[in-house]
Parts: structure tokens; sequence; C-alpha cells
């Protein structure tokens, strides 16, 4: 029952560190202060786990740990290696590719403002914490992608020798007895994902700062189609992230959305080849079938290819797809028409887009580019000589 | 369910309250008065269910399956026998309700349901307080008020932050949404009403100044003792004269816009006038039921 007790007193202490940094528990430095996110103009708080506040120290150390190529178990990957900064953090492949050499069945997504994000990956409804999500790079086996699965005491050993790790952890987790541990690897991890904020592209400047001049009467013109009923865009591309699953401080609903957009009718079955079955992997639901998270659209000219698989390769392309209401596919194991597919949603109807309208649109996809995000120093591989 | 039982919880107290009211103003207490407004939505005689197919709706009659159906109530008043409205105040709660603005949401979803990109929690209450006093009737209206309307929706918070009800094509919210699969559109037929004609040229970031067609019907029920009945919004009345096996421009279904034809019908059973016609003499979407 004592026991029990002081359970519950280190829950309420962890919960609220920033309330027990002040006593005999925890010294109080600046290092467990509580971050100073610097969010853009206009932009919402992200929403942070009560066991796992902000600091500006697990920022730190989850950044040392995102580029550390001994994560892997053969020290050849780090998470960047999938999420290259200058791609918006995230690859430019068609799929991801592991440590191993394995090829990974989907495209690797990029991190930008996935702080914001209510569901991970392409179509997890059970994923919504990145401390979780962290896991999987790390010790997934289908596919192998750091390859750690097993290896914990390697990975921590190798994490414990490193003298940079020595202050680093203690760090970020104040009075904790054995702070390299895999569940604060994860914490520190979470941390400098919910820090990859981007919010400063020309579209941001003219919304949010009055920006007059930052877009163009293309990117204008462009915005005007794609929050139209004529394209529809905006029902999947919804919020601060032009995901409709999305998540901040305030917002009073868990919306969590996966949509099929006609990608593939697998021989008129509506099947999607496996085992990018979207949704249906979790649910079994015959409807589920294809049905995946619409991804930001934030930087989405510089995170080419794109779809849950890669499978496209240029936005001229994407806007070909959704003009046209579904990819035919007319040889091969995967044809079929997607625009007939019975699992479809709805808003992928297909619309006629002039040349002029494609230029727009594109106008307005690039003006959600924002080059400093790709750039910032305090994103960047910490290992490396300045 | 727990906001249910709490209405339900504090219906036979307020029968006591308000009808010892109207018996004897002499002893009637001052200060506001609990109220609890219930909604239930209903597909004519049947119990509204998110992802059941029901058949015989519309005409030609056909099959429908819901997988969403929310709408917002806004500056809800009761009448008086005399016909004066008396406000209700809302109790905020961070979600459903804050101003005088209540999201009505009836179809539970999430994935692994039939409905899987509606939200998993629903509303079917307004709930707030009244003065003392011997009410025959409700007035509302269905969207949000103009200076509601137009806020900026991805950082909105509340009732304001469903992402299902932002109608961003014109900066501004969806009034009511009905989503559904029917006979002849498996894929989608589509109810959303909201504002058009709004000006500046709505996008994103152009916030609008005025709307020439709000589509914000009121709504008013006559006979409504809010002790004992309820407002059923019902979707076969709603779909009553729609054919929802055509789409007769634009997007299948009705999405407000004044060239979309298969808007007259769905306007006609909201009580709205469209593109600039003749006002109907009454709505049929909701009524008041003793249950």
């Amino acid at each position: 029952m004592r026991q029990r007790f002081a359970v519950v007193i280190l829950l309420l202490c962890t919960s609220a560190i920033g309330g027990c940094a002040g006593d005999e528990l925890f010294s109080p430095t600046a290092a467990n202060s509580r971050y100073e996110w610097g969010l853009p103009t206009g932009f919402p708080v992200p929403v942070v786990p009560d066991d796992n506040p902000m600091t500006t120290a697990k920022v730190e150390l989850g950044r040392h740990l995102f580029y550390d190529r001994r994560l892997s178990a053969n020290e050849t990957q780090s998470c960047a290696s999938c999420h290259q900064q200058s791609r918006a953090f995230s690859d430019g492949r068609v799929v991801g590719v592991g440590s191993t050499g394995e090829a990974h069945s989907r495209n690797s997504m990029s991190l930008a403002n996935v702080g914001y994000a209510s569901v991970l990956n392409w179509a997890n409804p059970n994923l919504s914490r990145l401390e979780q999500q962290a896991l999987i790079p790390m010790f997934g086996e289908h596919p192998v992608e750091l390859g750690m699965s097993g290896q914990e005491e390697l990975l921590l050993a190798r994490l414990r020798e490193d003298t940079v790790y020595r202050r680093l952890f203690p760090n970020a987790f104040p009075g904790a007895p054995a702070p390299v541990s895999v569940a604060n690897v994860t914490k520190a991890l979470a941390s400098f994902q919910r820090a990859l904020v981007s919010g400063n592209s020309p579209y941001d400047r003219y919304k949010f700062r009055n920006e007059r001049e930052a877009m163009s009467a293309s990117a204008l013109r462009g915005e005007a189609l794609f929050f139209s009923e004529e394209t529809e865009c905006f029902h999947c591309h919804a919020g601060i992230t032009f995901s409709a699953s999305t998540k901040y401080v305030g917002k009073a609903f868990v919306e969590q959305e996966f949509f099929n957009n006609g990608l593939y009718n697998v021989q008129g079955t509506g099947a999607y080849p496996a085992p990018n079955v979207g949704l249906k992997e979790f649910t079994g639901r015959a409807t589920d079938m294809g049905a995946h998270k619409a991804p930001t659209l934030r930087n989405i000219a510089v995170t080419a290819p794109y779809m849950h698989d890669g499978s496209i390769s240029t936005l001229e392309e994407v806007l070909d797809h959704y003009a046209r209401g579904g990819r035919l596919i007319t040889s091969g194991p995967h044809a079929g028409d997607g625009a007939a597919s019975p699992f479809k949603n709805g808003f992928v109807k297909g619309f006629t887009m002039t040349p002029q309208d494609k230029t727009d649109l594109l106008a307005f996809l690039r003006s959600l580019t924002d080059s400093t995000f790709l750039t910032d120093a305090r994103l960047a591989n910490p290992w490396r000589a300045p | 369910m727990t906001r249910l039982r709490r209405s339900l919880a504090v219906a036979p107290l307020l029968a006591v309250t308000l009808a010892a009211c109207s018996s004897d103003s002499s002893t009637e207490p001052s200060g506001p008065q609990p109220v609890t407004i219930r909604f239930a939505a209903q597909v004519g005689s049947q119990a509204f269910t998110c992802g059941t197919t029901y058949s015989g709706l519309g005409s030609p009659a056909t099959t429908a399956t819901p997988s969403d159906f929310m709408l917002y109530v806004s500056n809800v008043r009761l009448l008086t026998s005399s016909g004066s409205e008396v406000p209700v105040t809302l109790t905020p709660d961070n979600k459903f309700q804050a101003d005088n603005v209540t999201l009505v949401d009836f179809a539970a979803g999430g994935a692994g349901t039939a409905c899987a990109n509606a939200t998993a929690e629903t509303n079917t209450q307004v709930v707030g307080t009244v003065p003392a006093g011997s009410y025959t009737g409700l007035r509302f209206e269905l969207g949000l008020p103009f200076e509601k309307n137009h806020q900026d929706q991805t950082t909105a918070t509340g009732p304001y932050s469903v992402s299902r009800m932002f109608w961003s094509w014109n900066a501004g919210y969806k009034a009511v949404r009905l989503d559904l699969n029917t006979g002849g559109f498996p894929t989608g037929w589509f109810i959303h009403l909201g504002s058009t004609g709004c000006t500046p040229a709505g996008t994103a970031s152009t916030v609008p100044t005025a709307c020439t067609a709000p589509n914000r019907p009121t709504i008013t029920l006559t006979n409504f003792d809010v002790t004992r009945d309820r407002v059923i919004a019902d979707m076969a009345q709603l779909l009553a004269t729609s054919n929802l096996n055509a789409n007769q421009g634009g997007p299948a279904g009705c999405m407000s816009g004044t060239t979309d034809l298969d808007c007259p019908a769905i306007f006609s059973s909201f009580g709205l006038p469209f593109n600039g016609g003749s006002i109907p003499s009454s709505q049929s979407f909701l009524r008041a039921a003793r249950q």
C-alpha cells in the first residue's frame, strides 16, 4: 500500500516536472526549464504528453540521437538516413531502405510539423505517440530499419560510453538514477521531432504576417482552386498542416482520417497491392481498403516521390492523378482503374484542370516550402564540425 | 453517453421547476434555471445510427448509408406563450459548447467502425440556463453566427475545432454536414450546408466581410415543451424530395453552390431559398417530438 502511494507521488512529479523542478527531488537548472517553442506567427501550440514535457535539454539530446548512426545495429544508419532535413525530413526514395538493405513497403514520410499529427505513419490508427512510434524504426523486424531488435543492451552500452551522452542524458533527465534507457531515448527523440515546426513558408508570410508580396498572383489563384468545391483538395488536406489528422492545444476533438484516393483498383476488385492495404490492415474492414492518412503538404515540393508507396514521381503527375479522379493502370499485376474503385473517397471525384490551373496549383503547393526550415542549423546534424 | 445520462437526470428536475413556476408565478424562483434541450437524429420513425443502411429514402426511393452527421446550433431562445424570446445562456464546456454555439454530433465513429472518419464522441444536447418561467416554444439557428463563422479554422478551439466542419472554400464552417453513401453513389452523396456569395472572394487566407447567401436557417418550433420534448433531426425528411441516385451538377449531393441543382430540394427541406428564389413557407428537417 505504501509502495503504491510512493508510485503515485512519483507519477505526479513526472507528469508535472516543472512543478517538481524546484523541490529536493530535482535541482533546478537551465537545462530542464520549459522549452521555448518560438512558434511561427499564427501557429497553435503542439500537444505534449504529460509524461514527457518539452525541455531544451531533451530536444538537444534527441537531436544527437536522431543523427547518430549508433542507433542502428550495424552503425550504418540513423533516423536522419531516411529523414533528411534538406528534404523536409524525407529521403527522396520511392520507399525507405533500412540499415541491412531491406526495402520498406512504404515511402518515408516528412517529419515537418509531426508534433501536430494526430495519428502517425501512413495508416495506423493505434499509433499517436511519437515516443511509441520511435520504437518501430529502431526495433521493427518487418521490415528491418535500424535493426536493433534484441540489441537493447548493445544500444545502451554504446550510448553510456560516449562522453557527449554522459552530459546530455543527465541534463535531459535530471535526477534519474539511470538516465540512459530505451524509454528515455524515445522520449528525447519524440521531443526533437516535436521541435520540427515548419511555418515560415511564403504562404505563412502571406496568411499570418500580411506580407502581400510573399505569394504570386498565380499561387493565390492556386490557393483558391485548392480550397474550391471543384478540386475538393481541402477536405483531406485541412488544417494548419494541410492534413485532416491534426491536433494542437485547444483542439477539442480527436480527428484521425484515412482516405482511399483511387491509386489502385487491382483487377477491378478495389484491392491495393499487398502489404499496403491501408487502414484495412488494422480494422479488417473491407471498406477500409487502401485508406491512408493524407500527409502534410507543407514542403511538399521537396518531398518527392509521392503517395504511400512512392508510386508517383512528380507533383505534376499527382495533380493529373487527382484531376482524373484516380489512376488508370493498363497492364501488369496491378492493372485496374483506380477512378472506379468501390472504396474510393467521394471527394476524389476528378475535375477539369486547364494548363493555367495546373500552373497555379503548382505555384500554390510550392508556396508551402519553408526554406528556412530546410536549412535551420538548430535542426541540423550536431555531430558534424561546423 | 455520459452527457445523455446527465440530461436524463436533469430533465425530471426541470419539469418540476418549470411546472411549479407556471402554476404559481408568485413563488417563481429568482435567478437562472438550468435547461437542457435534447436532440435526436432519426430516419423517419427509426433511430439514426451512423453506418446503418436505410431504405426508402429520397425520390425515387433508394438506400443511403450515413457516414457522418453533425450540425451547429446557435443563438438558442425559448419562446413564451406570448411569443417573446428568452435567450438560453450556454454552459461552456471547452468542447461542444462555447459562446452561443453548440456542436450537435449524431455520428459515433472512428477507425474500426463503419464511420471511420467521424469523431468518436457524440453530443445530442444544448446545456445552459434560462430565467425561470413558462416556455412553450424553441427557436435557434443552424450554423455559426457570422462573427464566428469566418475565424481562423486552423487554430480554433472548442466546438470550432472539428476540421470536418471546416468549409474552407468560403473561409467558413459548414452549418450541417450529412455524408451518405447512396444506392447510386456508393462512394458518396454529400450535404454540406454553408454560406455562399461571400466577399471578398473566400480562400483560406481571405476573410469575408459579408455573404449574399448566409444559408443559416432560423428554426422555430412553436409547440415545444423543453422538459418533455426532443428536437428530432429527420434524415428522411431532409432527403424526401431529393434524387440520391443523381448528381445534377457540382459534386454529388448538395454543397450549397448556386449552380448545384441537387440543392433546391435540400434547401427546401431546410426552409431556405435557393439562389435568390422564393422562401419556402416552412422547413421539414427538424420537428418536436415527445419522448
